[in-house]
Formats: structure tokens, sequence, C-alpha cells
């Protein structure tokens, strides 16, 4: 199994997410603002339409001959002098980070935001081996001290209220207590920079890596991904095989529209490409580089109906765009890829059968395709994915229950308008102001955490009749 | 080890056996992105508005000696002593004199391969609070700065310093990333030095409650001196 499946099934996690009213207000808070970002910088560019398809077409075209651009990247990297792994699965990759690290004498590892580590679980595995491992990100750099999983793949921390980043700098790294973020910034900033000047190996992800050259391109706006791959003496980036683009060429096209869908900004601060270990003469930089690429699933997903998913370049807009995400939030998926990308990636990398719910986790509303810079189709994925749930009888038998009642009405006109206006009635009787607050079970699964609106007191079937009446009349009396 | 990577390509060429790609297609077609032609007056008023919005600084010199005293005014507020700075045949103007003048002392790190002797190297270079480079060139839709590492170009004075000092003649201001990535055969620039950096503003964060914070790991400012005037020193090709 190459995705760790939690032990609390997704309904009492979404149970858990729609209990905390701080983060449902912060998700969806966060995401109207990263949606309006994102839209006003797309507006600002122009031929925004044209570069995104550009964008996709690249994707395609390196997922397509995956093997061909594989191959260029690791002989571009080994003639720049870095050294290229092959690692199947979490447990094999976990071994060859560990043991690069070991063979460098690593007492301390610094490490910069990557969704494929924590894929991985890497951190826990360099621990266990001794070498201390610190995450730079200022997010990820809380959520690791307080102990718990980034909730958003951007901005990993967005759950928590500023009190409470500030306790828990206070309480886990003795950083003096406040509330102010620019405070606690300052504060971790001479924290961190200790740990970037002691640390024997900086560990990085890979945005994109780039198959003529062999250059990883990092992008980071605090600088975090740049002194990771500056000051230690050793660089290990960890990348998912998927990651490639043909050309520097190309890599441009996918930094026009990677910001801009992430944050809103043109572009990040630091745009970091990498090509090796320091050359001769150079004064800075490390002296060995590594490069990781992870499988674990994605060439077995490359062959399935889900092979669309790995055009991703994690941007994070299909989140912020989903009325799902903005409800339950990141950790309610249960899995390091939240939201629409990772309802498909995560149970088509770790098995539809220990991740069946994440498909149903979506209204299929389409948001998520509209705001993919690559435009992945994820809503037919998603109902892919369902389908193989339901072949394999993974689907809930209330869905099953209901969609057979619903069946039997729908079939048979008079039952069909009798438990309409059966229903309309008492949606009216039990509802205020148009609103249902509570209704009694099943329903109240529904009605205990939102309300339902009382049906129309006409049937749009009755209103249709009654309108085409009124125009009949309109038209005679002419 | 070659039976892993054989491994891999296998099995992923297996499964493009039988992938449902939509919208892939055997080769890219050749693609132009919109040239914009602008004169260097609007080029330098984009990069700098661009700049500015993110939260860089630009001055703009008209002469080597307004240059000159603009960077000794920096170095005399922001420095604390020793600044990490490239040397003059690396800048489009020569600043030793300038740095010294000002009451800072130049310095020019080079981190020791041995390992014990490499974090003495590194806790040096972390000292001075201010870092001066020059750049390859500049980024006008962006605002964006591109350095490019060699032998006596630290990439570091541009990182671990609180403030950033960039001289840019103003001739070296690009439209925008696809020019550069044109203009300067970035295939062999990149296969010649180990690293490239876009550099657009200050380090910032908006991690907590999307508050924007700056200076997080990499300089809380970025001031760009824009060379209005012919390079006195033309740095050497790459």
């Amino acid at each position: 199994m190459s995705l760790p499946v939690p032990n609390v099934t997704f309904y009492e996690r979404v149970e858990d997410a729609l209990a905390n009213d701080y983060q449902r207000g912060a998700f969806d808070r966060a995401s109207s603002r990263f949606q309006a970002l994102r839209r006003n910088a797309l507006d600002a560019l122009p031929a925004a339409e044209d570069i995104r398809d550009r964008a996709r077409a690249i994707r395609a075209h390196t997922i397509g001959k995956l093997d061909v651009y594989l191959a260029q990247f690791a002989d571009a990297v080994e003639a720049n002098g870095g050294h290229v792994h092959w690692a199947a699965d979490a447990e094999t990759a976990r071994r060859i980070v560990v043991d690069i690290a070991t063979a460098a004498g690593a007492t301390l590892a610094v490490k910069s935001k990557s969704m494929v580590t924590e894929e991985i679980h890497l951190n826990e595995a360099l621990e266990a081996a001794g070498v201390r491992t610190v995450e730079s990100d200022l997010g990820e750099y809380i959520i690791q001290l307080a102990g718990e999983t980034p909730s958003h793949i951007i901005t990993p921390v967005i759950h928590k209220t500023k009190e409470q980043c500030g306790q828990i700098l206070h309480e886990k790294a003795g950083v003096p207590l406040t509330d102010e973020p620019a405070e606690m910034t300052a504060a971790v900033r001479e924290k961190m920079r200790e740990v970037f000047l002691s640390a024997d190996v900086g560990i990085s992800g890979a945005n994109f890596g780039v198959a003529e050259t062999g250059t990883i391109c990092l992008v980071t706006n605090e600088g975090n991904g740049r002194m990771t791959t500056t000051l230690p003496r050793v660089h290990v980036a960890v990348m998912g095989i998927e990651r490639l683009v043909p050309t520097l060429a190309d890599l441009s096209v996918m930094l026009q529209v990677l910001a801009r869908s992430a944050t809103g900004q043109k572009i990040t601060v630091y745009t970091n490409l990498v090509s090796g270990p320091r050359r001769p003469g150079e004064p800075d930089g490390p002296d060995e580089m590594h490069v990781v690429l992870v499988d674990n699933g994605r060439s077995r997903v490359l062959g399935t109906q889900m092979a669309e998913i790995l055009y991703c370049i994690r941007c994070g807009a299909c989140l912020n765009a989903c009325p799902v995400y903005r409800e339950i939030g990141g950790h309610a998926y249960g899995s390091v890829y939240p939201g629409p990308v990772g309802a498909v990636l995560t149970p088509a990398l770790g098995g539809v059968e220990n991740w069946s719910e994440l498909p149903q986790a979506s209204s299929l509303c389409g948001a998520c395709r509209e705001v993919c810079p690559v435009r992945i189709d994820i809503p037919r994925m998603l109902l892919e994915l369902r389908h193989e749930a339901d072949g394999a009888g993974q689907s809930p038998a209330w869905a099953g229950m209901g969609l057979a009642a619903f069946r039997t009405a729908a079939t048979r006109p008079g039952l069909f308008r009798a438990a309409v206006s059966l229903s309309s009635a008492g949606s009216r009787a039990l509802g205020r102001g148009g609103w249902l607050g509570k209704l009694p079970p099943p329903l109240s699964g529904w009605t205990d955490t939102r309300d339902f609106p009382a049906l129309a007191e006409k049937p749009f079937s009755q209103q249709l009749r009654e309108r085409r009446a009124e125009k009949g009349k309109d038209e005679d009396g002419t | 080890m070659s039976s892993d990577r054989d491994a891999m390509l296998s099995r992923v060429r297996a499964s493009l056996r039988s992938a449902y790609l939509p919208g892939a297609l055997p080769s890219l077609a050749p693609w132009t992105p919109q040239a914009t032609r602008a004169s260097r007056a609007e080029l330098t008023a984009r990069f700098s508005s661009a700049l500015e919005a993110v939260g860089g600084e630009i001055l703009l010199a008209a002469s080597a000696a307004e240059a000159q005293r603009l960077v000794g005014e920096l170095v005399a507020r922001d420095g604390n002593g020793e600044v990490l700075i490239w040397p003059d045949d690396e800048l489009p103007l020569p600043l030793d004199g300038t740095v010294r003048a000002a009451g800072g002392r130049p310095i020019r790190p080079h981190l020791s391969a041995e390992r014990e002797a490499r974090r003495a190297d590194v806790r040096a270079l972390n000292r001075p609070s201010l870092g001066i480079t020059g750049a390859l060139a500049a980024l006008a839709d962006t605002g964006s700065l591109a350095l490019v590492s060699g032998p006596r170009r630290p990439l570091v004075a541009s990182l671990t310093p609180l403030t950033h000092l960039a001289l840019l003649p103003v001739d070296r201001i690009l439209p925008d990333m696809a020019t550069f990535m044109a203009a300067h055969e970035a295939t062999a620039l990149a296969a010649a030095s180990r690293n490239l950096v876009f550099i657009t503003g200050p380090s910032r964060t908006a991690d907590i409650e999307m508050i924007i914070t700056r200076g997080v790991h990499g300089p809380k400012r970025l001031v760009v001196v824009l060379l209005d005037f012919p390079p006195q020193v033309s740095p050497r090709p790459l």
C-alpha cells in the first residue's frame, strides 16, 4: 500500500471538521481571497487562455513520453555532476534518503516544503535514523511543532489562528509569546538561520524538473528553498517521476500559470533553478547533489483512466474553488493530497478500495476543472473512480437504497406528484423563513450542520403548466 | 543503480501502452509567445512599477558618481561592517572603493570543500547585513532580477543578508522570462552554471492568517540601483 490509510472514517473526519467553526470560517475566507487573487492575476495576463492551453499541451505531451523524458533528465542530471536514484516505492525512497544522510555523517537535515516527502513520510524515517529533521517553511515549521499535517498544499497552517500559531511557537520552540505574525516571523528567522548554518543536508522537493538541462526548479516566497539548496554541503531533491517538462522554454510557460493560479502572484519571489552541485571554482552551493525519483504508484496510475491527474502542477487552485473543500478543509480528506486533486490522486495512488469515500466528496460542479491551469478533467475521473468503487462493492448501501426509492417514484407520475406535494407541504410546515433548521433522521445528517431550503409551494411542473396557460392567453388576447 | 532505472523505465513504458492521456500530442507544435515591443524607457518603467508593487525599491542613477553615492549611503545605513560583494570585474561599476569609503569591508565568501572548514565559512558569510551583486538581466513584466552563479559570483550575497542591493544597467531589462530564455541561450547557461535564480522582491510569507510579512529567510529589503548610463566595466562574457 503506497499511502497510509487513516483509522478514522471519512464521515467521522468530516463531522470533526464541520464542528470546528474557526476552521470552517478560515478555509472559506482563505479560499475566497485566493480565488479573487487568482482571477485578478489571470485577467491581467494577456492571452491567459492560450497560455493555459499551451501549459496543458506541455504536460500532456511530457506524460505521454515520460519514459523518454525521464531518461533524458536523469542523463542530464548526471552530466551536471548530480547523482540519480530510482525509488519504486515510498520505503525505497526513504531508505535512499536516509542512506545519503548517513553517508554524509548528518545529524541535522533542513527541509524546504515538499508534498512528495510528506507522501513518503520521510521525516519520521530520518528521525528514526538519528537525523534531526527541521521543516523551514514557516507554515510547515508550525505544523511540525504541533505534530500535525498540512491542511492546504500551499498554505499548510491556514486552519490555525495567529494566536494559536504564537502559542505553538512559544511552547514548542521557545519563541517569546506574541500574536503578531511579523514578530513570529522575525523570531523564526533567527532560529531557522541557526539550523541552516548547521545542517549537513538540505532536502527539497521539485516543482519541475527540466529534461534537456537536468535542472530542478524550486519556487518559494520565503527563500527557504534557496537556503536549503545553497548552504548545506549535500542537497537531496526528492521528486515524483511525473514532475518533468522538456525544456527551459516550456518551464517558462508553466511558471506563468503556477504562481498566478496558486496565490495570485505573477511569479513567486524566488524561482530557483538548480543544475547539479557547485561547479569547479564556484564559491557557494553544495558539493554533492542527489535527485531521488519517486514512483510510488505513479507508473501504475499512468496505465489507467486516471493518468490525466499526473498533469497536475500542485498549484492548489482546485482546493480553493471546491465547495466541499471550503467546508471540510484539508484534514478531513485524510491524505497528504486534499481537495479535488487529492480526491482523484489519493485513491489512484493508494487504491480505491482504501479510499472509496474520497471520490464521493464532490458535488461534480466542475469548478475544479474550470480553474485548473492545465485544465485537468477532475470530475470525469471522480466519476470513473465512483464507478470503480461501485464495481468493487464499495458504494455505500444507502446510496443504492436512495436511488431505488427515487427510481420507484420517478417512473410513476402520480406517485411522484403526490410525493412532491407532500414534501412541499411538510417542508413548509416545519420550516421558518423558507429554511429548515432541523429534520428527523436520516435527514438530520444534513440539518445537523446546515439548513435546508423549504420546497417551493408550487412544484416546477405546476408552475410550468400555469405559465404555459398564461402565455397561451396572452397570445389569444392580441 | 541501472537496474532500478531500467525497471522503472519499463514500468512506465508498459503503462504508456494503455494510458488514457487526453490532449497528449506526439510532438509539441512550435510556440511563439506574443512578442512585446517596447522602448527602453517603457521597459524601465514597467520593471520599476512591477518590482515596487511587490515591495522592492528602485533608485535611479544617471551617472557613475551618482550610483556610487547611492551605494555608499546604503552601506552606511544598512551595513554592519562587512559587506558581501561581488568583485569589481563582475559588477557594471567598480564599488570596492565606495564600500570602503562608506566604512564597509568587502568580503567574498568561498565555502571550503572540507566539512568542518565549510561550517566555519558558512557562519562567517552569515554575519554581513548587506549583500551587493550585479544581475545578468531583469524581466519587466514581473519585476524580476536574473542572477547566475559563477566562480566569482556568490549567490549567497543575494540571500543571507537582511538587505540585498543589486546594480542593474537599464539595457539589461527584457520584456519577460520567455524573451530571457531565448536571448540568453538559457540551455547553455544552465549547463555552464549551477544556479540560475529569478528574484522578485524581498522574501515574504503569508502563511499565518494570510497576513503578508517580509524578511522570512531571505532579505527583508531589496534595493535595485538602475544605471541609466553606459557601463564603465564590461562584465566578462558568461
